[in-house]
């Protein structure tokens, strides 16, 4: 006798009627000793039987008149225009890095306090630094100059408290 | 003779004659909305998706090599179309499989007539295809809705004729689940 698995995997064949003469024997053999099998190939059957009466909702003659018009407005829909850089990577590259620039130049412009450090100072300028920042000595290991360092790190409160504070320096 | 047909048809639209598109949409519209339409239980779906698989057509028809038949191809077009959207809409909104549809007892088998005209049961059909896996339900369908065979099948999902028969009767195991009130007893 053929096992249920064997059962399973020609289920479909039978349901369809396309097994061989000596597979289905075999097949109908196995259904009339397992009882368990026979149960799953009878209420399968019913399964099949009960979706074939499934009735798909036929569409009236007028949506099909205008298919075809519909179809072909949609074909001769522009697409849509492509940027004119898309095609050239070299140009939207360029265009990329100087919009860039641009954004990193306007922060800059916001956020540099136009004060003149170079007259401050180095040691208040770098003590400053030290205690606001611990990664200090990376940036000197850059060799940035300290005005730069503190440009880039120091809020411009303290920046215009320390010019503020230290004008005797400067004149 | 329908293959030769589609054939002249299809050289003839690549030759950019386009009422030879005209005469395969008109050819086989219904069958690819009616296919849509099953895999997608919505006819603004079907409508939609049946139409972009005729603009695919149109727009890549140089790509057709007549390696299958013409309507394999646009089914394959249509169901890869149709799959993208039912995967889309899936991850919108998860179905129970398991759920089982409550009937009222009545003996359909003696009456199919009456079956037919139920609008109860149609529903239920309709809701237990739908609830079925993507792939599951697109063999399902092109099989017990659109009569093509597991060879054709197999063709337009670019997979095995034992996957065909491994996904219908998974398929058809859990429509009888879900179906257990019309099928038991």
């Amino acid at each position: 006798m053929i096992s249920c698995r064997k059962v399973k995997r020609w289920t479909v064949d039978y349901l369809e009627g396309t097994l061989s003469e000596k597979k289905k024997f075999l097949f109908e053999e196995h259904l009339s000793k397992c009882s368990r099998c026979a149960q799953e190939i009878e209420t399968l059957v019913k399964t099949q039987k009960l979706v074939r009466l499934k009735v798909r909702e036929e569409m009236p003659e007028t949506f099909w008149a205008h298919y075809l018009p519909r179809l072909k407005r949609r074909l001769e829909e522009k697409p849509l225009p492509r940027l004119a850089w898309r095609p050239v990577p070299a140009l939207a590259l360029a265009t990329a890095t100087a919009l860039v620039l641009l954004v990193v130049a306007a922060i800059s412009l916001l956020r540099t306090p136009s004060l003149n450090l170079e007259n401050l100072p180095r040691e208040v300028l770098v003590e400053e630094v030290m205690a606001s920042n611990s990664e200090l000595d990376y940036f000197i290991a850059e060799s940035f100059e300290p005005e730069e360092i503190a440009q880039a790190l120091l809020p411009r409160e303290i920046l215009n408290s320390l010019v503020n504070n230290n004008q005797e320096f400067t004149l | 003779m329908v293959k030769n047909e589609d054939t002249l048809l299809v050289n003839r639209l690549k030759k950019g004659e386009r009422k030879a598109f005209d005469e395969l949409v008109n050819k086989y519209k219904k069958r690819i909305y009616y296919l849509a339409y099953s895999l997608t239980n919505n006819h603004a779906d079907a409508l939609d998706l049946s139409q972009e698989a005729f603009i695919k057509v149109y727009k890549s028809i140089h790509r057709f090599r007549g390696r299958s038949s013409f309507y394999t191809w646009l089914y394959r077009i249509t169901v890869n179309i149709c799959l993208n959207h039912l995967k889309k809409k899936a991850k919108r909104k998860e179905i129970s499989f398991d759920e089982r549809i409550e009937v009222a007892q009545v003996d359909w088998w003696s009456n199919p007539k009456k079956a037919l005209e139920n609008k109860e049961l149609q529903e239920n059909l309709t809701r237990a295809i739908d609830s079925l896996p993507p792939q599951q339900k697109t063999v399902f369908t092109l099989r017990h809705l659109e009569g093509l065979s597991h060879k054709e099948i197999a063709s337009i999902l670019g997979c095995s004729i034992g996957s065909v028969k491994a996904n219908l009767f998974q398929a058809l195991q859990k429509l009888r689940n879900r179906l257990k009130g019309y099928v038991e007893g």
